[in-house]
């Protein structure tokens, strides 16, 4: 439906890889259209000690078997963290790869496995052996139940965890905002790789603060469709949309509870934009904030006992927190002069933000312990970072050669991929949690 | 000279409540403000696709054509170029459905997006019915509308100020003698800022401008049950210029009449 596709450019920093790009394309050709292809692009850049090399044999048995393939070296190669070997041999699940020969060409792990039908389901036996220590890393039988792509990014996701030890997100739903021209905006929900799009919602005014709710089933957002910024939720299953703030002035910058019932926004119905909770019904309001600066975004913490927000109440923007219901407030923010847009990471430990430093916007990582600030970004107009389900990569809103892009960077900022649409803006990316 | 004003805001949001049977495995698209399925919304502000009345003096006679209504900004003969549905033209004999006010003080109005440029010949301060005919496509939309605002309805800012320049004093002194008492009389002021920084921030310091316009057109007589304010932020600019020039249009308020 879409003839637009994303782009993925991959960076890291470190040193470059020569055999990397065609690689990787060559295993993007089996996934996509034939039309989507002739836009899309991947640059890999480098590896280092980021990344794991990693061969993963074609799968063999089930016709699906080279088009789930496909979908796990995809994802793997573009969750930035593995370098995906080129690899043309398939092996059976039964037989033993060559391991000297993969560990000459530079993989420290190999996967292999056969598909096979089962009733309505797929079920996939899968090997991962260590090249160097011969270890068996993992030796299943997965029972996938929802068609070759979803169940593509369910063994991507085994091999991810058990290989890095982080906990993937190749089934998180990606929500993002792209202008297509000046008269239509659309709202999109795509593959966590911003394949596959559908639109939950075209419109003619801007969208903004766009973000899911814990259990996926709703969106909440800003829209411009009535002439000023009102908050909707938005039910995906069937398109139902509810107003649930319209108060006089300004609504905006919704954010979900992780209880799923309460929502905090930022009202400027007394006058500045002040914090208030609402119920999913806009109803039950509660003003959190009483003074006479600009309050606005707040953002949950994971455990749901924290606000974080920004304020202006020193004189310049900076984020601050308190208790979800209100109270005392403490910044947490003092490097810089602007410092916009938290959220905190689902394991509490980091705060991503927008930091202006020289005149530049540029997504920070702070570690909330010591206090210590990434910035890990190589941008100049950032906007909206908020972090992936696993806590290690945030996702954020750029822009490259006047072009609006998301970034997916590691908290370290050492990896960096870049989705683009070749014609258009896109910008307001949300991560859903992994879907189950 | 003289300055007469009809007024023109079309609003058309069609929120048609149909629920339609969507697959599950199917994201439902919905087209917002036409066929979408809105479950209840609080429009405790001024009802959109009201007219406002009470701006017609003895002399006018503007017209509202179904759902539109009309907004012309007059001017002995000057040209106003609108987004959509901009009338040159004050007063006059406005009758047909989706023309508006002929005549008056003269003025020449074109309009972007409906194709249609009408041209009034300017009666230079007569009074009389005059040439100034602008033809607007009705059934367009409220947001398009107020693209391209005139001049005389917007007010500028400096970087990160919310002072209201001496200059843009005289502006907001014409528009509160025009309203001031008229209940009837709505306007919004529209809060926008350059595109340096965050959307929702922005959102916020064009709210801080709109409410700065709104207390001094207060201290001006207008009352605050005529007026609301709100920000657009730095999402609809006026310039698209990632230039100083840009910036300094972007950094504005519109008055908008509703």
């Amino acid at each position: 439906m879409y003839s637009q596709c994303f782009i993925l450019k991959l960076t890291v920093r470190v040193r470059a890889i020569a055999f990397g790009t065609a690689a990787a394309l060559a295993m993007l050709l089996a996934v996509h259209s034939p039309a989507a292809l002739a836009q899309l692009t991947i640059e890999i850049g480098g590896s280092g000690s980021q990344q794991y090399p990693i061969v993963l044999m074609g799968f063999t048995g089930d016709a699906a078997a080279d088009d789930m393939s496909a979908v796990v070296r995809s994802d793997l190669s573009k969750s930035g963290l593995f370098r995906v070997l080129p690899d043309t041999q398939k092996l059976e699940y039964s037989q033993t790869p060559n391991l000297a020969a993969l560990r000459a060409a530079g993989a420290d792990t190999v996967a292999w496995g056969t598909l096979s039908k089962f009733g309505e389901d797929y079920q996939l036996k899968l090997k991962l052996q260590d090249t160097v220590s011969s270890a068996v890393l993992d030796n299943v039988v997965m029972t996938l139940k929802s068609g070759v792509r979803f169940s593509g990014h369910q063994v991507a996701d085994r091999l991810y965890e058990k290989i890095s030890g982080y906990k993937s997100f190749f089934t998180t739903r990606l929500a993002y905002v792209t202008q297509l021209n000046r008269e239509t905006v659309e709202l999109r929900i795509a593959d966590w790789d911003g394949q596959f799009p559908q639109v939950a919602l075209r419109s003619k005014e801007p969208l903004m603060s766009v973000s899911f709710n814990t259990d996926t089933s709703r969106l909440a957002y800003v829209s411009f469709e009535s002439r000023k910024a009102t908050i909707y939720t938005h039910e995906l299953a069937t398109g139902t949309r509810t107003m649930i703030s319209n108060q006089r002035g300004t609504n905006s910058a919704p954010s979900f509870a992780p209880d799923g019932k309460t929502l905090a926004a930022a009202l400027s119905r007394d006058g500045l934009a002040q914090i208030y909770t609402m119920d999913l019904n806009g109803e039950s309001l509660k003003r959190l904030t009483q003074n006479s600066w600009i309050d606005t975004e707040p953002s949950y913490s994971a455990d749901g006992k924290t606000l974080f927000f920004v304020s202006d109440r020193g004189g310049q923007p900076q984020i601050y927190r308190m208790s979800a219901a209100g109270g005392e407030a403490q910044r947490v923010t003092f490097t810089g002069e602007y410092n916009i847009s938290p959220a905190v990471s689902p394991d509490g430990k980091y705060l991503t933000y927008i930091a202006r430093r020289a005149g530049r916007y540029l997504t920070a990582v702070m570690d909330l312990d010591s206090q210590q600030e990434t910035l890990v970004s190589d941008g100049s107009a950032d906007e909206s970072p908020s972090f992936v389900s696993n806590s290690r990569f945030v996702i954020y809103a750029s822009k490259q050669r006047g072009r609006g892009v998301l970034v997916l960077a590691s908290i370290d900022g050492k990896i960096r991929s870049t989705l683009s649409l070749p014609n258009a803006d896109i910008r307001g990316p949300a991560f859903s949690n992994p879907l189950k | 000279m003289n300055l007469k004003h009809t007024l023109l805001i079309a609003s058309v949001i069609a929120l048609s409540a149909c629920a339609s049977k969507v697959r599950l495995d199917d994201l439902p698209n919905v087209n917002s403000g036409a066929g979408s399925t809105l479950s209840r919304g609080t429009n405790n502000a001024f009802p959109l696709g009201s007219a406002p009345s009470g701006m017609n003096d003895a002399s006018l006679s503007g017209s509202n054509a179904g759902g539109f209504n009309g907004a012309g900004n007059s001017g002995g003969g000057n040209a106003s170029s609108m987004g959509v549905g901009g009338v040159g033209g004050v007063g006059g004999t406005g009758g047909a459905a989706g023309v508006s006010g002929a005549g008056g003080a003269g003025g020449v109005g074109s309009m972007g997006s409906a194709g249609n440029s009408g041209v009034g010949a300017g009666g230079s301060g007569s009074s009389g019915m005059g040439a100034g005919v602008a033809t607007v496509q009705a059934g367009s939309d409220g947001a398009q509308v107020n693209a391209g605002l005139l001049s005389k309805r917007s007010v500028y800012f400096d970087y990160d100020s919310f002072l209201i320049r001496e200059e843009a004093r005289s502006v907001l002194q014409a528009h509160a003698k025009l309203i001031a008492g008229k209940r009837g009389v709505k306007i919004a002021l529209e809060g926008h800022t350059d595109e340096r920084g965050g959307g929702e921030y922005n959102l916020a310091l064009g709210q801080k401008r709109a409410n700065a316009v709104l207390e001094a057109l207060q201290l001006m007589g207008v009352l605050s049950t005529q007026m609301e304010a709100v920000s657009f932020g730095k999402e609809k600019p006026k310039s698209l210029g990632s230039d100083e020039a840009g910036y300094a249009e972007n950094r504005r308020v519109d008055i908008q009449y509703r």
